[in-house]
């Protein structure tokens, strides 16, 4: 059994078309697939009811239905437009506090202790990684985007000394396969 | 020789006392500090220390505290305030103007709309985790706040009577008129409520309680990103 769920980002230069993040840099024109690191994941079977709901938010702006139901087997790779991130970051805060109507003797509060607190994590993953966007949005200054997603230290300082050349691209990964 | 050991073993036990006693009262300083600069920004409205929302932060992102306040304009809203620390300056960035414009933006996205769709409803996606930066202007209007790039998501609900016919050609023209306006950094997706009853329900961006994606009334005529 194994699930992996994450939201993951590239970057890619304006200019050249060359994708920057990840281990090494890779020359245009790079695959659809290219280049991706994680801005947060989850690796437990505990927070399957996060992938549809996920893919959900996107269809909002996309209209496209994503072949991921709650406990299904199989792969998707899902585009993310940038907009949709605030509102994916809103669900994932959502989900750090829990109702009691979802308390039930195979999930009770400890269960949902854990879902909460780590969902919690990943929330805040997300949003200070969207803030360190807005601070290249509005000021032209990396706050730490470069250190985290760029391992080329070239590349990475060309990208700190002019970050708004660059253009994020966002992806979910989704990967499930269940007990047999 | 003891002596020298007792001498340094206090003074790095006051070393370290003093620096938990600065950790402490560094963060009553910091909410102090982050209300005064709401109160200063936004003087037409009162503002009051709800909690610290700063436990995700790693030192990669450089932002040393955010806190989440109320304030009296905005009952239902939640208003934070994070900052961060350069070359020994602070700058904030905050979700108050988010709120603020909310209304307004809604009411240009839905001039634009209804000029290229017909009757429609728009709504703008939570202004929670939209921020503005402390030199984003506070006599902004709606107009300043959607060209600003600041990645808002929308939703555009058009009423049973809409065509689908020409439906490609207006989200095209919808488009056009959006970049025509220089409004920049916006998304979301447009679409036919078919059936009267569920669009008349629709009061805010998700429509009806439960939501209006995998709603069968609803019909995808597509999605925009400018």
């Amino acid at each position: 059994m194994s699930f992996d769920f994450d939201i993951s980002v590239r970057i890619k230069d304006k200019r050249t078309g060359e994708i920057v993040s990840g281990p090494n840099a890779i020359p245009a024109p790079a695959s659809d697939y290219d280049g991706y690191a994680a801005i947060c994941s989850w690796n437990s079977s505990m927070f399957l009811d996060l992938p549809p709901a996920i893919c959900s938010i996107v269809s909002k702006y996309t209209g496209k239905q994503y072949p991921v139901a709650e406990g299904a087997e199989g792969n998707a790779i899902i585009n993310v437009p940038r907009t949709a991130l605030r509102e994916i970051c809103s669900y994932i805060f959502s989900r750090c506090c829990v109702s009691d109507s979802e308390l039930t003797a195979e999930k009770d509060w400890y269960w949902w202790d854990g879902y909460e607190v780590t969902n919690q994590a990943k929330a805040e993953e997300l949003k200070n990684f969207l803030c360190s966007l807005d601070s290249i949005e509005n000021r032209n200054e990396d706050t730490g985007i470069a250190e985290v997603f760029i391992t080329d230290p070239q590349k990475r300082a060309e990208f700190q000394s002019n970050p708004q050349g660059y253009e994020f691209e966002f992806m979910l990964d989704y990967h499930y396969c269940p007990p047999h | 020789m003891k002596l020298k050991y007792v001498i340094a073993a206090g003074l790095c036990g006051a070393v370290l006392v003093m620096f938990i006693r600065c950790r402490e009262l560094s963060v009553p300083k910091a909410r102090e500090q982050m209300v005064a600069y709401l109160e200063k920004r936004y003087p037409q409205d009162h503002f009051r220390f709800e909690h610290d929302e700063s436990k995700g932060f790693k030192p990669e992102h450089k932002f040393d505290h955010e806190i989440a306040a109320s304030c009296d304009r905005f009952p239902d809203a939640s208003i934070h305030v994070k900052r961060w620390i350069s070359n020994g300056k602070k700058y904030y960035s905050d979700n108050y103007m988010a709120y603020y414009l909310q209304s307004d933006a809604e009411a240009c996205m839905h001039d634009i709309a209804e000029s290229v769709f017909g009757e429609c409803k728009v709504y703008m996606s939570s202004p929670l985790l939209i921020y503005t930066p402390d030199s984003f202007p506070t006599d902004a209007n709606a107009v300043y706040f959607l060209q600003s790039k600041l990645q808002c998501g929308f939703a555009v609900y058009l009423p049973p009577s809409h065509s689908k016919v020409n439906a490609a050609e207006n989200l095209n023209k919808f488009k056009e008129k959006l970049t025509g306006n220089q409004f920049f950094g916006i998304g979301g997706g447009v679409r036919i409520i078919k059936e009267q009853d569920a669009y008349d329900e629709i009061s805010s961006y998700d429509g009806p309680p439960g939501g209006i994606v995998d709603n069968p009334v609803c019909d995808f005529i597509g999605g925009f990103e400018v």
